[in-house]
């Protein structure tokens, strides 16, 4: 059996100092020294004098505010910049839906320049659903036009009292409208009608249906470039603290805006030519390749095949009508319908996931329908209809609610009797419920763990209130581990240990191999990087093996800061930016003892493989020894 | 001995049985006719550059893997892998 550090054997090791090794990277080390924080370089800042700011939003007095960026902040972007502001302004044990919660956006170091595939915005808050601190991050053009205009980040504060809000934000304008007449509506027709008073090239920012009532199970939504909702930074309930903030909609116009600052343009260029070589050069992320052709929805038969896709609430890792909903089934359907395949989630992207699903005939489309979000609302729930997983997607996307989330929720509702396991037409209407803001729809919009206990239900897969995405960690150990121990709650984009363990990328992993706390650190820390740095997370698949693509990844965030960075500071800040998340959970109330997954994992045995999750305590506290 | 073989994407076209969706080819391999994977895959036609994922009852597996009675393998096409390294 191999173990998390078999990684060598890889002649790509030679691009970097041999006496650094990592599971995750070819030639960097999973283990941190704290001295490397403490280098000047780290947070020097050489690139002369920044314009870009920060833009307060104080809701109490409806008044938005430009401050200069602090020093500490300025080599900052995406996840380490809202993780930071929120550590520093939020207080720990403040109700998330109080008036002491803030909510951060915060695009990447290099999103809004040409940077390929880098439209990212982070997100951050206390999580209403968690407890804990979030970082939610999605790919739209309302990332690039925010850090065109200038702005590292916004952080809204306060409370708005009377009404809810648009705020709109262009060169030198800050204003506030009135979003009282968009409240219970849903969003696909809100952007519509966005779209045509700010102009089709506007981006727009929202909570939505499920945000209004408070569920924990709303998401942050953003336009895609066709301008729906479909967009989200969907995890965590951020959508709650959006509109217990009083604040509707963002809305963001970038005309005439100063760009963002590229301190070294030659080290940029070569950085940025470096990683794209490397997306071209990658069987998943290149033009023509797995991604581009099925989606990511190309895992739903790969990952039932493993016996690891969970089936009607996480009682069985294999069906045979799987293949009805798979990659290959809905990529054939578009080009039947008429619906778009590739396609861009944001503007300058080359990798091209996303599609756009449509009903027969074309009609009515929905946006992308993702792997997880496939997942969740299908054979999580016992569906096996795209065109049902089509509607129950286009109701989250209206509704403003995680897919995921949601569909572990119905899962468990139907577990718990509110409905039948299959039954689509009864899901859609449990959607309806949220709608309609009635008590059953309001415990559907507080996510998972709240429904469980609504209806008694024990089978709940959550780690620290969030449900579990779309891999079973009982057949595959290691993206178990970084589901009970990253400060985000049930997360497989934390540390996607599916890459090793099943899909060969980064290295091989043995999946039932219970020694994973090495790698799954690894990769959090390299995923906090990337969360920073405003690339996608799916250019980790060509920076995982190709090592002067990540190369380039750094060249390109040092080319924008003005920074010498090395490939192993970039993985040091993605430590950093954990450590500073989990202090504060830490503060916030957790312990190893949240570090766990639900106990059923623990004695239910999956089928096909028939296995428990059998990693040991002492395993997971491994990964952060504080 | 029998083996069950579902072939996903293009690799379906090897054979004319379906699986319960209409979408995985089905191919049943009696008689001893195969003791290893890759004698399955030849069987078949299916040269082993033309594989990106392979499994053998739900758990990944190399062309190498040895076979036994009620064994399950699962093969995907090169244009449908979601990895790099062999």
């Amino acid at each position: 059996m191999r173990n998390s550090r078999d990684f060598g054997n890889r002649a790509e090791s030679k691009c970097f100092p041999e006496h650094i090794q990592s599971p995750v990277f070819p030639g960097i080390s999973p283990c941190v020294s704290g001295n490397l924080f403490r280098k000047k370089r780290f947070y020097s800042y050489t690139g002369g004098e920044s314009t870009a700011k920060i833009l307060r939003v104080d809701m109490n007095k409806l008044k938005a505010t430009c401050e200069d960026v602090p020093d500490k902040w300025k080599n900052l972007g995406g996840r380490a910049l809202t993780s930071s502001i929120v550590a520093e302004e939020v207080p720990a044990d403040c109700h998330p839906l109080g008036p002491n919660n803030k909510l951060v956006f915060a695009p990447g170091i290099v999103t809004g320049t040409s940077a390929p595939s880098s439209g990212r915005i982070s997100v951050g808050g206390k999580s209403p659903l968690t407890g804990g601190i979030k970082e939610a991050n999605a790919g739209s053009s309302f990332a690039q036009k925010l850090a065109k205009l200038g702005i590292k980040a916004i952080i809204v504060q306060g409370q708005a009292k009377d009404k809810c809000y648009l705020l709109n934000i262009a060169k030198g304008k800050r204003e506030f409208l009135d979003a009282s007449p968009w409240m219970g509506r849903g969003l696909y027709e809100a952007y519509a009608q966005l779209m045509e008073k700010f102009g089709k090239d506007a981006a727009i920012c929202s909570t939505g249906i499920a945000g209004e009532i408070s569920g924990a199970a709303a998401g942050v939504a953003f336009n895609d470039i066709e301008g729906m909702p479909s967009r989200y930074a969907g995890r965590g309930g951020l959508g709650a603290v959006m509109a217990t903030r009083g604040l509707k909609f963002i809305v963001v116009d970038d005309e005439g805006g100063p760009g963002v600052e590229i301190a070294d343009k030659e080290i940029f260029k070569a950085g940025t030519k470096k990683l794209v070589a490397a997306l071209h050069e990658h069987a998943i992320t290149k033009p023509g390749g797995t991604l581009s052709s099925y989606g990511t929805d190309a895992l739903i038969n790969v990952i039932n095949e493993a016996g690891a896709l969970p089936h009607r609430n996480f009682s069985s890792g294999y069906d045979e009508l799987a293949p009805l909903v798979s990659g290959e089934k809905k990529a054939e359907t578009i080009k039947k319908r008429g619906g778009e395949r590739p396609h861009v989630c944001s503007p300058g992207c080359i990798i091209q996931c996303s599609e756009v699903w449509v009903k027969e005939g074309g009609k009515d489309p929905v946006g992308v329908l993702e792997y997880e979000s496939v997942w969740a609302l299908g054979p999580n729930c016992g569906i096996y209809n795209l065109d049902d997983v089509g509607e129950l997607n286009r109701a989250c996307n209206d509704l403003g609610v995680d897919t995921i989330e949601m569909g572990d929720t119905i899962a468990v509702a139907m577990e718990g009797g509110v409905a039948k396991f299959g039954d689509g037409k009864r899901a859609i209407e449990l959607m309806d419920e949220i709608r309609r803001k009635t008590p059953l729809g309001r415990i559907l919009a507080n996510g998972t763990e709240f429904t469980g206990k609504a209806f008694g239900v024990t089978r709940v897969p959550t780690v620290k209130g969030q449900g579990l995405p779309a891999y079973d960690p009982r057949p595959i150990k290691g993206i178990g581990v970084t589901y009970a121990t990253t400060p985000m709650g049930a997360d497989h984009t934390a540390g996607y240990a599916i890459a090793p363990e099943i899909l060969g990328v980064g290295g091989k992993a043995d999946p039932l191999d219970t020694k994973k706390a090495d790698l799954s650190r690894g990769l959090q820390q390299a995923t906090a990087f990337i969360d920073t740095s405003g690339y996608c997370l799916f250019t980790a698949f060509a920076i995982m093996d190709i090592p002067s693509g990540m190369e380039g990844m750094v060249e390109s965030c040092n080319g924008v800061l003005g920074t010498n960075w090395s490939v192993q500071d970039a993985v040091n800040l993605g430590a950093k930016v954990l450590a500073t998340e989990r202090k504060f959970n830490k503060a916030a109330g957790f312990t190893k003892a949240h570090d766990r997954l639900a106990e059923f994992f623990k004695h239910e045995p999956l089928p096909p493989k028939n296995v428990v999750y059998d990693v040991p305590d002492a395993e997971l506290d491994k990964v952060y020894p504080d | 001995m029998v083996v069950k073989v579902k072939l996903f994407g293009n690799l379906r076209d090897r054979t004319a049985e379906r699986d319960v969706t209409g979408l995985v080819g089905i191919a049943t391999i009696e008689g001893g006719r195969a003791e290893k994977v890759a004698e399955v895959m030849s069987l078949l036609r299916i040269a082993k550059e033309d594989i990106g994922h392979l499994f053998l009852n739900f758990s990944y597996s190399t062309p190498d893997a040895r076979l036994s009675d009620g064994d399950t393998v699962s093969l995907f096409p090169k244009n449908m892998e979601i990895k790099w390294l062999q």
